[in-house]
């Protein structure tokens, strides 16, 4: 099968590979229908190995995909040949501390699809039966790509303090800043604030439901966002962007009491106001990951049509053109391209 | 009628007879039984009464409060807030953008005729005296720190610092039914009286293994909440990197240094930071039943005890700010009939 394999930074290479062995055990072979370009796939690509292991020489990416199922092992009772599926890329050992209190994003033995396993951007791939999530039939396929990075972003929302009609600062709209706008919406948060500068991104982030984006060329964004608040700030901020300026206006533009997600991985250390927490009680939470279940509460709310993630797909692709019309566009066209969804079948 | 407030000015401490202030409507005024001073007492803004944490005994109310409170000894809540922000509107007045701090920004306890809010006194409990209230201004801000934490009865806790508020924090959460309690802490006689009451109490690792081996300690992760009191930034980035994954650190002082860090040890560890400046009167009563009940062994707290004409001696000849440095409090007792600066 063609597979994009990631060698290391600026080397991914499209090669032919052994399709997967037939599945056995708790197993499930699955057929990738639709696979997104995740913004920690391009760090990957850019600068890895991040989140790939430093002794991996090579390993197939890709871990927001959607799927059908195509040969099960003789321990799979929850899936059968045929469905359509998103596959959570956490495979946990169910056996360690953490899984054994049900925190399964920290196992200490996590592997992952797309970093530490192969990964969707390829024909096939395996997963096991407690990752894979049946996806109804008025669910597009596309749409099942997306359930990955909005689920990012839902686990963000169901935080405590994260509040019905609570007004919400959203700091970048690029994919998980814009998944942000979408769950905060869902969620049923109230006024929706946006800071983004790139214009497109703007627009989109607009038609997804923020009430205001605030381009920091035109305008001061803290002193805007007071102004919009009656001088308080909003009660829950979210950054997705992972840069100190923006950590740090995130923790202003919170109110006093309020909470402050950081959500964007940084790539460098920064200097951060940590007395923000005990001057004005602001919380300040690392957000990352999901819990398994959060999977199918966003199943459910693309189902009803709560949470439509549309604007966010900007580009579609055949595998073969993944590097050149997918990474390299991404690098070159930040503001126009937001979410390349690739099919690799 | 005269009373007597003891002000810190350019001249150091100074003691002055003043006319006994008149309660106004929702106001009393609470004669100082016990008043507890520390080091940053001394560091308070020029003419300002000191002590911010102090109870004492009702001795005259304004008009619409009941005159059957005079007499009743009480605790003071050692802030003020605004009173009219968002956050007082809306109930949190912990957070308030107004906030004034008894001693440090209005004028603290160091008197024997302090004109408060009615709501601003708490009645103590049957079997807590003055000077043991006095100490609930700290211990109040332990529980809060301890309610907005994520800890669970059950949970493996650790303190960090090298005050009294650390003390306090380590003390108030021995009551509060975690596992494993980990004290670390600079002065060994804080420790000891942490690690009698049931604590592990170490002197900072500093870089070395000591950390890992408290890490293994409790739980294997880290604990699950750590309780920072040091304020310093390397306390801090220390208190988020024992942490475990997905565990909360609650800063209980305050320090406004920015703190160098990688920012992904919270992203990626999933981990929170809360912090826990002053506390609800709710709480403070919580604190207080908690104290009556000796469920706080509040005698580990308590260094030094003097008469505040003794107090006053010692600011006189210089020997004060040695006697307040360490982490235990040093209480001023104000007894009743006592004739100030004499």
């Amino acid at each position: 099968m063609l597979a994009a394999n990631w060698h290391g930074p600026k080397d991914i290479r499209l090669e032919e590979l052994p399709d997967p062995i037939e599945p056995t055990g708790e197993d499930v072979l699955v057929e990738v229908s639709w696979c997104g370009i995740c913004g920690t796939d391009l760090h990957e690509y850019l600068a890895g190995p991040i989140f790939i292991p430093p002794h991996v020489d090579e390993v197939v990416l890709g871990h927001e995909f959607s799927a059908r199922v195509v040969a099960i092992g003789d321990q799979v009772d929850s899936v059968a040949i045929g469905d359509r599926v998103v596959v959570i890329p956490h495979r946990v050992c169910r056996e360690c501390h953490f899984c054994r209190r049900l925190m399964f994003q920290h196992c200490r033995n996590l592997q992952l699809i797309g970093y530490t396993r192969n990964g969707a951007f390829a024909r096939f791939t395996i997963a096991r039966q407690d990752q894979l999530v049946v996806l109804p039939a008025e669910i597009p396929e596309e749409f099942g790509a997306l359930v990955e990075p909005l689920a990012v972003t839902f686990h963000g929302m169901r935080q405590p303090g994260v509040e019905l009609g609570a007004d919400i600062t959203i700091i970048g709209a690029g994919p998980i800043g814009l998944s942000a706008v979408a769950t905060a919406k869902a969620a049923g948060l109230g006024r929706i604030y946006v800071v983004e500068m790139l214009p497109q991104r703007a627009a989109i982030a607009r038609a997804m439901g923020a009430d205001e984006v605030l381009d920091p060329r035109d305008v001061e964004p803290l002193a805007a966002i007071r102004e919009l608040t009656g001088g308080e700030g909003t009660s829950v901020t979210m950054e997705c962007v992972g840069r100190e300026e923006t950590m740090d206006l995130a923790i202003q533009a919170a109110r006093p009491g309020g909470l402050v997600l950081l959500a964007g991985i940084t790539e460098s250390p920064s200097d951060v106001d940590l007395n923000a927490a005990v001057r004005d009680e602001k919380e300040i939470r690392g957000c990352i990951g999901y819990f398994d279940g959060e999977f199918g509460a966003v199943i459910e709310l693309l189902a009803s049509g709560r949470l439509d993630p549309a604007p966010m797909i900007t580009h579609k692709l055949e595998l073969d053109r993944i590097v050149a019309d997918g990474f390299e566009l991404l690098v070159r066209d930040r503001d126009s391209c937001i979410k390349v969804l690739v099919s690799p079948s | 009628m005269t009373c007597t407030e003891i002000r810190l000015t350019d001249a150091g401490l100074e003691a002055a007879r003043i006319e006994q202030p008149s309660p106004g409507p929702g106001e009393v005024v609470v004669a100082t039984r016990a008043a507890i001073v520390g080091p940053t007492d001394l560091e308070a803004p020029n003419n300002r009464v000191i002590c911010g944490e102090f109870s004492g005994e009702i001795i005259d109310v304004g008009p619409g409060v009941d005159r059957g409170m005079i007499g009743t000894a009480v605790a003071v809540l050692g802030f003020r807030p605004g009173g009219t922000c968002d956050r007082c509107l809306d109930g949190a007045s912990t957070a308030c953008s107004d906030l004034q701090l008894r001693g440090d920004s209005i004028d603290g306890g160091l008197a024997n005729a302090v004109l408060v809010g009615a709501h601003e006194v708490l009645p103590l409990p049957a079997g807590l005296g003055c000077e043991a209230a006095a100490l609930m201004h700290r211990l109040a801000r332990a529980l809060r720190a301890i309610r907005r934490s994520t800890g669970r009865p059950g949970d493996h806790v650790a303190v960090l610092g090298g005050g009294p508020l650390a003390l306090a924090t380590s003390l108030v959460s021995l009551s509060a039914g975690f596992g494993r309690t980990a004290f670390v802490h600079d002065h060994a006689r804080c420790r000891d009286a942490v690690a009698s009451n049931g604590a592990r109490a170490v002197a900072p690792p500093g870089n070395g293994a000591g950390w890992d081996e408290l890490r293994t300690w409790l739980g294997g992760y880290g604990p699950d909440v750590v309780f920072e009191c040091g304020g310093t930034p390397e306390s801090r980035l220390a208190a988020i990197d024992l942490t475990r994954p997905a565990g909360s650190v609650v800063l209980v002082a305050d320090d406004a240094t920015r703190v160098p860090m990688d920012i992904n040890l919270l992203v990626m560890g999933d981990k929170r930071v809360q912090g826990a400046r002053v506390y609800t009167a709710g709480e403070a009563r919580a604190t207080l039943e908690l104290m009556a009940r000796s469920r706080i062994k509040v005698s580990a707290l308590i260094g030094e005890t003097v008469e505040v004409n003794a107090f006053l001696a010692a600011a006189r000849n210089g020997s004060l700010q040695s006697r307040l440095a360490g982490c235990e409090a040093t209480i001023v007792r104000w007894p009743r009939d006592t004739a100030v600066g004499a």
